[in-house]
């Protein structure tokens, strides 16, 4: 009988013991963060941010303020994975984090409309911020984001390349867009980069295009379930990317934004559609690059080629964190635009890195920066246009622009599956 | 004897699955019976957080969704071609193994190695083979056929990438299984049988094969289940790409859970996809068991 029992017992235990095995991951990981909580009695404060080659830029960040007090631990960290997916299942679960990023314009007025983000109408922040940009994170009247930084989609350009291909003029139409590409071409020189396996560079591609292309109520026919991605002037959308076609050199669907953003940085192509994210590992590769950036020409007049600017990235407040206070503290941090060596300097000061939407003296001298205030102090920007549309929408246009430039489908299909795709989010 | 001996025991016996049962029961059975199932009649967008019972009109939409019905084909077809592949091939090698080869067990260890490393790992070693190392071999060789292969530049390529290394990294685990099943056929039948004179192909289709279909059928059962829950290798391999071409069941509704919050939509796609994996295994198991040789 005793055998019996110990035998039960331990069959209870091996199946405890798998169990064990499954979650031995997530202790560990703990393990040490507890620790330093015990041994400095540190509030841990904790911001999740997306995917990027910034992460570096914002441990720097960190590591300053926790360097200069004793009472919070400041901690990021990164999503390698699907960041809107995190998202989802931390919602699920109600386990946000304290601080953490979301896109600007509908998805935090997403979070702000089901009363999980904090209202920083109030902060000290919020005066400070440029006026053009308060609609990305804004809801009701009111702030519930802190917009960290301003980021800029268009064409980034190797000076030197031009300069070889003996090209003097910055492109402002497509039929100069395309002397530039045949240009580069005869010197053996790949016009673009490709970044095309990852579906999110086409969605920023398309809404630049698209966004040059659309009349003023477009976004409201949109969100109204009235409009639709095609009109008359969509040809002038698909020829741009049947261009980009042709110009990205050999296998274009086999590379991803990492190698493409290597290639740009190393020389092997001359031009980059994409943000200036895209040059924040540029200097670890070619030190020398001299990059200028315009606007994306996809029409005949000049006057539409405008540069998208707009928040990069929001960061929210949950709501229910638990220690609020601390929480805001780190976000005055993050916020300071006085502080010279503080989270700005090393997130907003280098290569690469998107500008504060608010003043703060750089030391960044690249010629993109240069024809990025030039854009700006000429009133030459617009907002991103997909960032406006229904949450979720960059799913549906970039697998559908990815069709397009694998060629299962045709201009037609592809505007008729964004369409569909839009309608159904709208439900 | 057996039978008294059970009838003896038996409460003995289910006290020793209890303890399992309630696990399986707790982490699988009721968050399926208590929460997708009954899910999956709402209307529930999970950021909107409104929530309407709407009955079967989820399962009703299901059968016009393009994109799911795409997903449940590409599904299919990778599970029937890589299931043949892996199996055929983790065959050829246990049977390689079985005879009288030099280090015998290095070379073993060597096949199963894929699976013990994680998909993501697999999916990111092959994209590097297919987008790098590849197209070098192809420049080197001045085989421009093989440097111009876009692997990922359409549906068709990407679909066979996805099979290529979804077939590497199962092969080992179903290797081992026909090795262990091999050895314990017992010498003196196969003997027996070359003696008669059944060598070759026929010893193994008429011998060999028959004795080993247990094993077959755990392995078929292994690799249906893998295939159709099939989600890393694709998602870290091209993302579902190129334009939702490559997106399995599971991915699907893991972009429809997790990317458009559509949860009580992917909670009907779920249960779905557990009726079809359901059906699968039942019809399995009852058709290998008539074949399974008594010994």
């Amino acid at each position: 009988m005793r055998k019996k029992v110990i035998s039960v017992l331990l069959a209870g235990l091996l199946a405890i013991g798998l169990t064990g095995c499954q979650g031995s991951g997530e202790p560990k990981k703990e393990g040490p963060a507890q620790q330093s909580d015990s041994s400095g009695d540190k509030v841990p404060v904790k911001l999740v941010v997306w995917s990027s080659g910034a992460a570096e830029n914002f441990q720097k960040g960190a590591d300053v303020f926790n360097s200069r007090q004793d009472e919070i631990d400041f901690q990021v960290e990164m999503q390698t994975g699907d960041y809107n997916q995190y998202l989802g299942a931390k919602v699920a679960s109600d386990d946000l984090p304290d601080l953490f990023f979301l896109n600007p314009y509908s998805q935090v007025q997403q979070f702000a409309e089901n009363d999980r983000i904090l209202d920083l109408s109030d902060q000290a922040f919020s005066s400070k911020i440029y006026d053009s940009v308060k609609d990305a994170y804004s809801y009701d009247g009111k702030s519930y984001a802190y917009p960290m930084c301003l980021e800029m989609l268009g064409i980034y350009y190797n000076v030197d390349l031009f300069e070889e291909a003996g090209i003097t003029q910055i492109p402002k139409t497509f039929a100069q867009m395309e002397e530039v590409c045949a240009k580069l071409k005869e010197k053996n020189i790949t016009p673009f980069a490709a970044t095309y396996k990852d579906g999110w560079t086409l969605n920023h591609l398309f809404s630049c295009l698209i966004g040059n292309t659309a009349d003023d109520t477009w976004v409201q026919d949109m969100n109204a379930g009235t409009g639709s991605f095609k009109n008359e002037r969509s040809n002038e959308v698909f020829r741009f990317l049947d261009l980009m076609k042709d110009n990205s050199g050999a296998n274009y669907m086999d590379a991803d934004s990492t190698a493409g953003f290597n290639a740009f940085a190393s020389g092997e192509a001359a031009m980059i559609a994409s943000g200036e994210f895209s040059l924040l590992n540029a200097e670890s590769v070619n030190p020398d690059l001299n990059v200028g950036l315009f606007a994306i020409p996809n029409t005949d007049d000049e006057a539409d080629a405008k540069l998208d600017v707009d928040v990069g990235i929001c960061i929210a407040v949950n709501k229910k964190s638990s220690h609020l206070q601390e929480t805001l503290k780190v976000l005055d941090y993050i916020s300071d635009n006085t502080d010279k060596e503080g989270w700005m300097h090393c997130t907003a000061d280098t290569m690469g890195a998107a500008p504060a939407a608010m003043e703060f003296e750089t030391q960044v001298a690249a010629q993109y920066y240069k024809d990025y205030t030039a854009y700006m102090e000429s009133g030459n920007s617009k907002p991103w246009i997909y960032l406006q549309l229904p949450s979720g929408i960059a799913d549906v246009v970039g697998p559908a622009v990815q069709g397009y430039f694998a060629g299962s489908s045709d201009m037609e299909q592809t505007l008729q599956s964004m369409d569909t795709g839009c309608k159904e989010l709208l439900e | 004897m057996s039978d008294f001996l059970y009838r003896k025991n038996k409460k003995f016996y289910l006290a020793l699955l209890l303890p399992a049962l309630v696990l399986y029961g707790g982490a699988l059975v009721c968050p399926l019976l208590f929460g997708t199932l009954p899910y999956s009649f709402l209307n529930w967008n999970l950021m909107k957080g409104k929530r309407s019972f709407t009955g079967l009109t989820n399962y009703i939409r299901l059968f016009s969704d393009e994109k799911f019905i795409h997903a449940v084909c590409f599904t299919i077809l990778l599970a029937v071609i890589s299931i043949l592949f892996s199996n055929l091939l983790a065959f050829a090698v246990a049977f390689m193994l079985d005879q009288n080869v030099r280090a015998k067990g290095v070379i073993r260890s060597f096949f199963f190695i894929p699976n013990i490393i994680s998909g993501v790992m697999v999916a990111f070693v092959w994209s590097f083979i297919f987008t790098n190392a590849i197209p070098n071999i192809g420049q080197l060789l001045h085989i421009d056929a093989l440097s111009n292969i876009s692997w990922f530049g359409n549906p068709r390529m990407s679909m066979t990438a996805v099979v290529i290394v979804t077939a590497w990294q199962s092969t080992g685990f179903l290797m081992m299984l026909y090795v262990a099943g091999l050895q314990t056929i017992p010498k003196d039948v196969i003997e027996a049988a070359m003696l008669d004179g059944c060598v070759g192909l026929s010893k193994i289709l008429k011998i060999q094969l028959p004795l080993l279909m247990p094993t077959v059928t755990i392995n078929l059962f292994v690799s249906i289940a893998g295939a159709f829950k099939s989600f890393d290798i694709p998602l870290s391999l091209t993302g579902g790409g190129p334009a939702n071409s490559t997106q399995t069941i599971a991915l699907n509704i893991y972009t429809d859970a997790f990317g458009a919050y559509k949860t009580g939509y992917a909670s009907a796609k779920s249960m779905l996809l557990f009726l079809i994996v359901a059906a699968i295994a039942f019809f399995q198991l009852r058709i290998t068991r008539k074949r399974e040789v008594q010994m």
